[in-house]
């Protein structure tokens, strides 16, 4: 038996029956279109603020993250890395500020009260000698 | 979104037919679940290329999906196939009785129920209703015939039975 066409195969009877049932009107849907397009508007907008609202969320999450991360680390001081190096032969490694007549400040002051004005006066040496060759009496030394 | 006014088209073409089959598949939450199937298909980006079949199908995966919390029911669904909501308007120049034909549909397997409102209701052809249900076009076909017969048998005993009792 063919289906292409089933609705041939129907009896005389049942096409009867199936007008009869055909011509039956449905009851009422019972749902309000107004309703539905309400419903509608309102979880395409509670979508839309799930979505906005999901963007702050992880805003806030990664502005707490930064925060956390910020006082957790350790704070970085200046740190004095002294390095030894190996000593020259150069005796100039060990002259003090004031072999190159710059006396130091805290020096100077306490000559100045000692000696008075006076010891302002910076010693003066010739160019020609001056740097290359400190006189003693300009050389403090250090014990190493 | 979809234009409002198509939907309101729809509405008024499907509407009471997608009732009428959802309660065939759940009856408590007919028209919930077609009220859901519309408010989805507003919500659907574009519209669907044959937006009958969309409907039918969501309603009936939605049905589906909340059967099993039905099955909990049945007892009371079976209390309800007799005191729920009426599925016809009788009119008075209906062919057939509204009430009686109801009932024989109720009576039927959900197969043949399911077939049955499809073709005579939504107005479906039979690749159609296979194409929904999953079920060969010769399978639809015979559910449908073998629902028409079993109406038609019951409705002649039952005016049998009237007529017994009025004589």
């Amino acid at each position: 038996m063919s289906h292409e066409e089933p609705e041939n195969d129907l009896t005389p009877a049942d096409r009867e029956l199936e007008g009869a049932l055909r011509g039956l009107r449905l009851g009422a849907a019972g749902i309000d279109p107004l309703a539905v397009a309400f419903a509608a508007g309102a979880a395409s907008a509670r979508r839309s603020l799930f979505m906005w609202r999901s963007a702050a969320a992880v805003l806030v999450v990664a502005l707490g993250v930064s925060l956390v991360a910020r006082t957790t680390q350790p704070t970085v001081r200046d740190t004095i890395v002294v390095q030894h190096q190996p000593q020259t032969t150069s005796p100039n490694t060990y002259l003090t500020m004031e072999t190159r007549n710059v006396p130091s400040p805290w020096r100077l002051r306490d000559r100045v009260l000692d000696q008075g004005l006076d010891a302002l006066v910076v010693p003066t040496h010739s160019p020609a000698a001056g740097d290359a060759i400190p006189r003693a009496s300009d050389i403090t030394w250090r014990p190493s | 979104m979809i234009d409002p006014a198509k939907l309101s088209a729809w509405f008024e073409a499907h509407a009471a037919p997608l009732v009428l089959y959802a309660r065939q598949l759940t009856r408590e939450r007919a028209q919930d679940v077609v009220q859901e199937a519309f408010v989805s298909l507003m919500q659907e980006p574009r519209e669907p290329g044959n937006v009958k079949a969309w409907l039918y199908r969501a309603v009936r995966n939605a049905a589906i999906s909340g059967m099993r919390s039905d099955r909990a029911r049945v007892r009371r669904h079976d209390v309800l196939a007799e005191t729920g909501p009426t599925w016809f308007d009788p009119r008075p120049d209906d062919l057939i009785d509204a009430a009686a034909a109801q009932a024989c549909l109720a009576a039927l397997p959900p197969a043949r129920r399911e077939v049955i409102v499809l073709r005579i209701w939504s107005d479906m052809s039979f690749p159609e209703i296979g194409n929904l249900t999953g079920l060969p076009v010769s399978t639809v076909f015979d559910h449908y015939r073998s629902g028409l017969a079993a109406i038609r048998q019951q409705m002649e005993s039952s005016c049998h039975t009237k007529n017994r009792k009025t004589t």
